[in-house]
């Protein structure tokens, strides 16, 4: 299973050159895609806090890594006009660290969405499966499957509604003990006010299953009966034919029988702080805004910002039920087209989390440099 | 609660959130790529006939005058529109760059990201597609100011050797 990571990672770079030839093409199906290669910095890789790093009796480091990253993305679409649906997307990355070279990791990603339109409206379904190499000294899960039908609905030229089912499995390769299953309904209405201004309205549910293998003792798990309940409202505004700003908030609640399960899994150090589907027994408030500006064909620029609150309910030995965590992310992008579809990105990332619980305090700086092919 | 039980309430809402649509409103949404293959048929008033004179014919041309002159504004409005589009295509395609490099340092990010990235995904499927229905609409639709505009071209002329073999001065 390790090796379809780089089996999609292959694929997508395989893919690519031919990506571009069938768009020049008379072939209908729609390709889009595109290969980078970066340069990348990260100052505290592992996400380590000042007091872990200070404690004598921890192992554990603040660690800066240079990474090399190589990414390939494919959309693969049915004709416009057709009836019958089809989306291919793939994904493939590999994150190459450059002086500590087992701390690699790589993903591979595919999702497959096979529908049909009845006028304006459609029904499908999806799966998508995701795939994580690691660090050999994690419990982390590499594969996560989430497959899902959906019915979507344009109610009149301003509504748009979604409803669906959704099942997402998530495996720990190297504790099975750990392994969960969720099965959630998803709901959601979209306004689009005019081309400028789309809204949207989302509400999610989760009822989450720990997995015992056949061994019909579902006390081995780690992750038990749990529920977990998310509202969303968000925008999406395009206007003056150059900005592009999108913005979220949602409030989530998780609830699991087991009452000491706060989060599980981890890259490696302490980095299971970032968010994640694995954190149980939390109420989380989620602010997003990304904003993209085109100054003309050649130069852009993108501002991402993301608050989150977030309260601990887990009643652990470290703290009871009273576990606050301010998580922020602010990051930057300046992109620029050297020549015909290719192009440099420069990235600035900052994020930090500020804890009641000093131990998951930690503040981390990412540069990254690269360029971009794209097929489209 | 069993999660079979779940599921059939799952799908017993989606069921009916579908038959509300449904009810509540109905299948007709206009397609502003297409729309001008909709407007009033003319052939019937530009056809020429028998006993038709110059004038008659002159003022059936004017008449293509006027629908290629509304085919060209019409035009103009398409290609706006395509432009609108590639705009759009060309921020959702960066918004999904920027938050994909998002989810990547995040390990996959969580439920949320990845929706918004499936979501973009469809956007970008639609707009594309959006862009490919305008594309060929504009497309046909010079074709059909060529054709009309040669038409009116050749009823001014037919007018205008009809003038002369009724013996009128040119």
């Amino acid at each position: 299973m390790r090796l379809s990571a780089y089996l999609f990672l292959i694929l997508g770079l395989l893919l690519a050159p031919a990506a571009g030839m069938a768009e020049d093409s008379e072939e209908k199906i729609i390709v889009r895609g595109q290969v980078s290669v970066a340069g990348k910095y990260d100052s505290n890789v592992d996400l380590i806090s000042k007091e872990v790093n200070d404690d004598p009796n921890i192992d554990d480091e603040i660690d800066d890594a240079w990474i090399t990253e190589i990414s390939t993305w494919i959309l693969v679409t049915s004709p416009w006009n057709s009836p019958l649906l089809m989306k291919l997307e793939l994904y493939g990355l590999a994150d190459l660290h450059v002086e500590a070279p087992e701390d690699s990791w790589a993903l591979g990603r595919g999702n497959l969405e096979m529908g049909y339109k009845f006028g304006k409206n459609t029904l499908s379904i999806s799966n998508e499966s995701a795939y994580f190499t690691e660090p050999d000294d994690t419990d982390f899960d590499n594969y996560r499957n989430s497959a899902a039908v959906f019915y979507k609905r344009t109610l009149s030229d301003k509504w748009q509604a979604k409803a669906g089912y959704i099942n997402t499995l998530h495996l720990y390769t190297q504790n099975d003990r750990l392994d969960h299953m969720a099965h959630g309904g998803l709901s959601e209405l979209q306004t689009t006010w005019d081309t400028a201004l789309t809204t949207y309205y989302r509400f999610t549910y989760h009822q989450f299953q720990g997995l015992d293998h056949g061994s019909g003792n579902e006390d081995e798990s780690i992750v038990q009966a749990g529920r977990r309940m998310t509202g969303e409202i968000g925008f999406e505004s395009f206007f003056k034919a150059k900005n592009f700003f999108t913005g979220s908030y949602a409030y989530q609640s998780d609830k699991n029988d087991n009452e000491v399960l706060d989060e599980i899994g981890e890259i490696k150090g302490e980095d299971e702080s970032l968010e994640s589907d694995d954190e149980f027994n939390n109420h989380k408030h989620k602010g997003m805004l990304l904003f993209h500006h085109r100054f003309n064909d050649r130069f852009s620029i993108a501002f991402y910002e993301e608050f989150i609150h977030k309260t601990v309910l887990a009643e652990t030995d470290e703290y009871d039920g009273d576990r606050v965590d301010l998580l922020f992310c602010t990051s930057s992008w300046f992109n620029v087209r050297l020549w015909k579809k290719l192009y440099a990105k420069t990235l600035y990332l900052y994020r930090m989390n500020d804890s009641t619980y000093d131990r998951k305090d930690f503040q981390d700086h990412i540069g990254q440099l690269g360029l971009v092919y794209r097929f489209y | 609660m069993t999660v079979f039980r779940q599921i059939m309430i799952l799908f017993i809402v989606i069921a009916l959130s579908a038959t509300w649509c449904e009810l509540s409103f109905g299948d007709e949404i206009s397609d502003s790529a297409t729309a001008w293959k909709r407007w009033k048929d003319i052939s019937a008033a530009i056809a020429l006939r028998e006993l038709d004179g110059p004038d008659d014919i002159i003022e059936k041309a004017e008449i293509i005058d006027d629908r290629v002159d509304e085919l060209r504004r019409e035009n103009e409005r398409l290609k706006k529109e395509i432009l609108k589009r590639r705009q759009r295509l060309d921020g959702l395609l960066s918004q999904k760059d920027s938050l994909q490099g998002i989810a990547d340092i995040k390990m996959g990010g969580d439920f949320q990201m990845r929706q918004n990235l499936s979501d973009i995904s469809d956007r970008i499927q639609a707009t594309t597609g959006q862009i490919e229905a305008y594309g060929n609409s504009q497309a046909e639709l010079e074709k059909q100011i060529n054709r009309m505009s040669k038409l009116a071209m050749s009823y001014r002329e037919k007018a205008r050797l009809l003038h002369i073999k009724e013996g009128g001065a040119l």
